[in-house]
This record gives C-alpha cells, structure tokens and sequence, in this order.
C-alpha cells in the first residue's frame, strides 16, 4: 500500500497531511487522484477545519475494515462512541461534509445518528433546527396536523 | 444554520419511525411530498426492516367487543419499547373487520357490509378476506375467496379481488378448484395467498397474486386425518408458511420449506398456536436463538420432504394458563426471555364463544434487552 502523503486543506485554511489510503476514503478525493495522480494538496472548498478533522479522524479509524466480528464490533462501538460527542448541529454539518466529500460509511451512521435524535422533536424543532422555511398558510398546516393527530399526541405511555 | 439539501434530509427521513415522519408532514410542503412518496416509503421499510424489532399493530373487531378500551380499540404496540399508541379511524363507531394478513407494514381494515353484502347476509361468516401485495407491480389486493355451493353456484369456489384503481370490487375466473376452509385465517407469502382446501385429504392452496392463478401446492403435513377446522391455523412466520394443528398435549408447527428458500438452518423463530378448544386463540411470537433450544425437531414423519416440523408442548401450557386469565394484561418473565400479554380478547363478531388472545413471547434480541 502506498505510504504517499496527502494535504488536504479546509476552506478556512487548516492543513492536515493523512496518508493517501485515508483520503481515498473521502471519495471525492478518490476522483481527484484519478483524473490527476501528480496531486498532493488539496483544497476542499465546502468543509471548515474542525468538521474535516472529524471526517478525518473517522476515515482513519476506518481506513481497514477487517471482516472478523470482533473488529466489527469493535468498530461499531467506536462509532457509537464517536457519535456521542456531537450535538445536532455539529451532526448536520457532518452530514453536509461526508455528503460533499462523499464518505459513505460516515454518510449512513451520521444519518442513522440524526434520525434517532430527532425522532421526538417537534415540526417547529425541524424548522429551526435544518432551516427550513414554513410555507404552509395557518389553514393549511392545521389541517396536515388534524390529519395526522394521532401522531401529535403524547401517548408513548408505557403499558401497564 | 445554512439549509440542509432536501437530498440528504431524505436519508434521514427513511430512517425514521413512522409516527414521525407524519407528524413531520408538517414541517414544510416539501418534506411532506417527500414523506408521500412511494421511493421514500419502500426505502423507509426496508431500513426499518433490517435494523429494527417488528411493529405489532393489534385491532379490535368492533367497539362492542372492547372490554378495555385503552387496551383493546385500534393499538400499534412497539415491542421494542413496549409503549403503545392508539390510533383513531374515521370509523371508530363502525362495525370493521380486520384481515389477520398484514404487508409491508399495511393491515386491511374492511367494513362487512360493503364488499360482503350478498355475502353475510347469506350466513357465510367464516371467510375471511385475505389482504397481499403483487410484487411485480407493486398493487395490494384484497381478496375475497368463498365456497359457492351455498350460494348456487357450480363453481366450487368463488373469487373476487378488490382494485384500488378503478375502487370496486370484479371477479377472478377461474377461481379456486377446490372448496376452501373459512374459519383458518389466509396467509400472504412472497407474493401469493394461500388457504387450507375442504376436502377429505387437507390440501395447501395458493393464489399468485400477479397472474390470479390458483395452485395446490402441498397436502397438509396432517392430510391423513379428518381435522376440525377450529383445530388448524396457518400463518406467515419469518418468511416462511406454517401451519399447525391442535393435538393435545402438543402442538405441532410445521414450516413449509418452497424450492426457492433453501438455508433453513433456524428454525422458524416466530409461531403461531392455536388453542381454540373453548376458550381461545393464541399467537407466540418468539424471537432469539435460546428459546430454539427448548423446541424438539423432528424429522418429516408424514413423509412430506417440504415441511419442516417442531414441537413445542411446554409452550402451550403457559398459553393455556394465560388464556384462562384473558382478562388481565399480563407481563411475565421467564428464563432468557420475555412474555407479553397483549390483552386482545374481542368476541369474534359472529360467533360469541369464539375469544381471541394474542400472546407475545419476546426474547432478548441480538443482546438488546427488552426495557421494562
């Protein structure tokens, strides 16, 4: 396997220098060194420092997936470990990185992530939180809500 | 916060649970078209049905029957977090019926005197409608299949499926060649239905949704005797056909092995039993490896090289003490797994000494054990 060095440099301008296994893990960069294998800095417009740090630290944990079920499981635990340091807006700017840098790995568990933490949250929660803009008139979200009523309820209480 | 692109919310979405997505329908006119569609919906199945306990929605058979409303009336129960959510119909006053067969995650939910009119009224209670899906064209079909004779007709058999897309109700030609048992509930399968045949020697009969051609597929494991249909049920567990027959003290539970499902390795983890007798109908759901062991394979004794037995008397004894304290929900631990009692016991709507219990038996999943 190549040892060859890879700068990668945030839009903010941090450097980090990995190994050319670990940026092939952003696909992005995968493409990059195809179409030109003289490259060794490249410049990642979209991704700040600290979320490519992260993505970083990600692929390197990642960067040989062995198939044994222990190294899966331990590789499992480290992603549940990883996931827990972030809250939900961290969470969504890495979804935004591992989306642009196309990182498929970090895509899925980031998505799975968000998904749990946002399973209870309210529409108005949602809006804030991904920035989404209402567009419904007053008449037209109570009747969505009146609809799905059920949904709306608090009714998780636990059995007898 | 910069907005999220609508192609990477969906990612999340699929993975969400279902109360919430609806409940998201109001978030914006965009996540609930996104919500609405097909794409998203069979991508959110499948996530869901990989990485999750199942869902188990239990229905009362009409307002009547309720003897505890909160229990009883229309009740999504999610085992895994053993909450439980009621979800009102626009018909909660109305007498509905529920087909036993569930599918992608849908349960049909019928009203008797619309597409059954002739058919009550001609006191054939018995059949029920059966509800599946073409996997070809990705179209759900209920389906209503009856013995003709008491309706004089020659036929022995006659079919109807329901079309979602011109909203009636047309007739299947040809039906079914062999009369078919009413009271058992018919079982979607990868595609196909299937009912017990009424005849001398009990025959599997199957119905391939796409072509809506009928087929015998297999005798019974028990064709060699006269059975009692009251005695015999057929359900879907794991993806496999099972039927089984009440013989006390055992309960046999033979899974149907077709040609195209090799690697039956597992026994089927999922089985339902019938104890009718004079009190109840049971269902055991049981996930996990450690029950297996308590279950005796046996080989195919009736000869029958595509059905797989086990038996399970011990089982049925807890069954049986449950079903005679109907009344009361019961929680129940025992060693390496969990029995939940989901108190389900409305009087069939035309046979009033018929009660239904449903018992869950749920074992700790994957190392995830159940929270109280």
């Amino acid at each position: 396997m190549s040892s060859n060095k890879i700068v990668l440099t945030s839009s903010d301008g941090e450097s980090f220098e990995v190994e050319e296994v670990v940026a092939r893990k952003l696909q992005i960069v995968g493409h990059m060194l195809e179409d030109d294998c003289v490259i060794n800095e490249i410049p990642l417009q979209n991704v700040t420092g600290d979320i490519l740090s992260m993505v970083i630290e990600y692929c390197k944990t990642h960067v040989d997936e062995e198939e044994s079920e222990e190294a899966q499981t331990k590789l499992k635990t480290w992603d549940e470990e990883f996931m827990k340091k972030f809250d939900i807006k961290t969470l969504l700017q890495i979804i935004l990185a591992a989306n642009y840098l196309n990182v498929k790995g970090l895509l899925d568990l980031v998505s799975q992530t968000i998904a749990d933490t946002i399973k209870d949250y309210t529409p108005e929660q949602i809006r804030e939180v991904f920035g989404v803009e209402n567009d419904y008139t007053e008449e037209e979200e109570a009747e969505v809500r009146k609809e799905n009523a059920w949904a709306f309820d608090e009714a998780d209480t636990p059995k007898p | 916060m910069e907005s999220v692109p609508h192609h990477v919310v969906e990612r999340i979405l699929e993975r969400l649970p279902v109360n919430t997505l609806l409940r998201f329908k109001a978030v914006s006119k965009q996540w609930k078209s996104s919500i609405e569609s097909t794409s998203l919906q069979g991508r959110q199945l499948m996530q869901r049905q990989q990485s999750c306990d199942p869902d188990v929605l239990i229905v009362s058979l009409r307002p009547q029957d309720v003897i505890d409303p909160y229990v009883e009336s229309l009740t999504t129960l999610v085992l895994a977090s053993s909450s439980s959510l009621k979800i009102p119909t626009s018909w909660e006053n109305t007498l509905y019926l529920v087909s036993s067969a569930s599918c992608d995650g849908l349960v049909c939910l019928y009203e008797a005197h619309e597409s059954g009119v002739a058919y009550f009224k001609l006191k054939h209670p018995h059949f029920k409608l059966a509800f599946g899906k073409d996997t070809f064209s990705g179209t759900f079909k209920p389906v209503w299949l009856y013995n003709s004779s008491e309706i004089s007709i020659q036929n022995a058999t006659t079919c109807e499926v329901f079309d979602f897309s011109t909203n009636a109700w047309r007739y299947v030609t040809p039906s079914a060649p062999y009369r078919v048992l009413g009271l058992p509930d018919p079982v979607f399968l990868d595609g196909s239905l299937h009912w017990f045949t009424d005849c001398q020697e009990t025959k599997i009969l199957s119905m391939d949704l796409h072509t809506e051609a009928f087929q015998v597929i297999s005798k019974a494991p028990f064709a060699d005797h006269v059975v009692r249909p009251y005695d015999i049920v057929m359900c879907n567990l794991d993806n496999r056909l099972c039927v089984s027959e009440m013989k006390w003290p055992n309960q046999l539970i033979w899974s149907f092995n077709s040609p195209t499902r090799h690697g039956t390795n597992s026994v089927p983890l999922i089985f339902i039993s019938l104890l009718m007798g004079l009190v109840a109908t049971g269902m055991v759901v049981v996930r996990g490896n450690e029950v297996d062991k308590r279950f005796k394979h046996r080989d195919n004794e009736w000869d029958l090289k595509t059905w797989n037995c086990i038996q399970c008397p011990s089982m049925q004894r807890q069954i049986l003490f449950f079903s005679s304290a109907y009344r009361d929900p019961v929680v129940q631990d025992t060693p390496g797994m969990r029995l939940l009692w989901l108190g389900l016991c409305s009087r069939h709507a035309y046979e009033p000494s018929f009660f239904r219990l449903v018992i869950f038996l749920v074992q700790k999943r994957k190392g995830k054990v159940l929270q109280d």
